[in-house]
């Protein structure tokens, strides 16, 4: 592939960034990309290998861009979610619990979330710790109820039940609860720390002099 | 004093690129160069990941765009130079003194010399 075509196919791939991102960072990361390319073309020829790890690492990348943008966010829980729920049959879902599964799925999950946090600072693990301990729960209760109150009529039944539950609270987890906290709180927490850095913050020279 | 307390724990991505713009603002292939010979290699930066680093940090306002630098020759308009800010260097000073920490306990109970 000629350099031309490799920056041009490169900068094709960066399209595929959500635009925020786009906007900050495309220009530069064609420019590091270009200087990139420059030194390994100068020390071998580029090759599938260069290609491979370059774009799975942008694709990984951009994956973690989007799941961080609250609006696409929201927007893949809502059709998930509503998938789910137009599913015909599902013994736990319909129109008298959906409410308040909604409900309790959003207080559970926003907790367990939290409680991630806690524990790690990548998103993936903190996504997955609160899936396992969302799940966790959900079927020490469903065991409960079977043992206690004869909800569910057989173990069968109740693994049914925890399917779909788990599809549901698993989609509020990953992307509805973060996609609403974000929204709501991220953009005032970012405003007003950038404030406060535009107040506040000294030069380069300085910060380095210290 | 660095109170240790008051900053959080970086990744090590995090901490090669704060260790890198210690020594001066640098665009991001330069990051990427001076990351991967600190780490001695461990620590293979590709773009992407490069870029998803630099825009937690500015977002964590660890690193800044840096509107001091003067375009040298051949320096295209389009490279953008990081600068880290006040609560970067806080960070990465408290980063530094948790290593001291460990590094002197090593050495006091001889468990250095075995990777020596």
């Amino acid at each position: 592939m000629s350099e031309n075509r490799a920056f041009r196919f490169y900068a094709r791939i960066l399209n595929l960034y959500p635009r925020s991102f786009q906007l900050r960072f495309k220009a530069a990361m064609l420019q590091t990309f270009k200087d990139q390319y420059a030194y390994t073309a100068s020390r071998q020829k580029v090759g599938m290998r260069f290609w491979l790890e370059t774009i799975g690492d942008v694709i990984i990348a951009m994956i973690k861009e989007y799941l961080r943008v609250s609006t696409i966010r929201l927007l893949i829980g809502g059709i998930i979610f509503w998938a789910i729920y137009l599913l015909p049959h599902t013994p736990i879902l319909n129109i008298n619990t959906a409410p308040s599964l909604l409900f309790l799925s959003c207080i559970t999950g926003t907790l367990y979330f939290w409680w991630a946090m806690s524990l790690s600072k990548v998103l993936m693990t903190r996504l997955l710790l609160t899936i396992i301990a969302g799940l966790g729960c959900y079927f020490v209760v469903q065991l409960m109820s079977l043992q206690w109150f004869g909800y569910a009529n057989s173990f069968g039944e109740l693994l049914i039940n925890f399917g779909y539950a788990a599809m549901v609270i698993a989609t509020m987890l990953c992307f509805i609860v973060p996609g609403l906290l974000l929204e709501i709180g991220g953009r005032i927490i970012r405003g007003r720390k950038r404030e406060l850095l535009a107040n506040s913050a000294p030069s380069n020279k300085n910060v380095l002099s210290n | 004093m660095i109170d240790h307390q008051d900053t959080k724990q970086v990744t090590q991505p995090v901490f090669y690129i704060l260790l890198c713009l210690a020594t001066g603002e640098k665009h991001g292939y330069q990051i990427m160069r001076e990351t991967l010979d600190l780490s001695e290699g461990n620590i293979r930066m590709r773009n992407g990941t490069l870029y998803g680093c630099i825009r937690r940090m500015m977002d964590e306002l660890l690193i800044q765009e840096s509107n001091t630098h003067d375009m040298r020759d051949g320096d295209d308009e389009r490279r953008k130079y990081y600068c880290l800010t006040s609560k970067g260097q806080q960070t990465l000073d408290a980063e530094i003194a948790r290593m001291k920490v460990i590094l002197s306990y090593a050495v006091k109970n001889r468990l250095v010399s075995q990777y020596e």
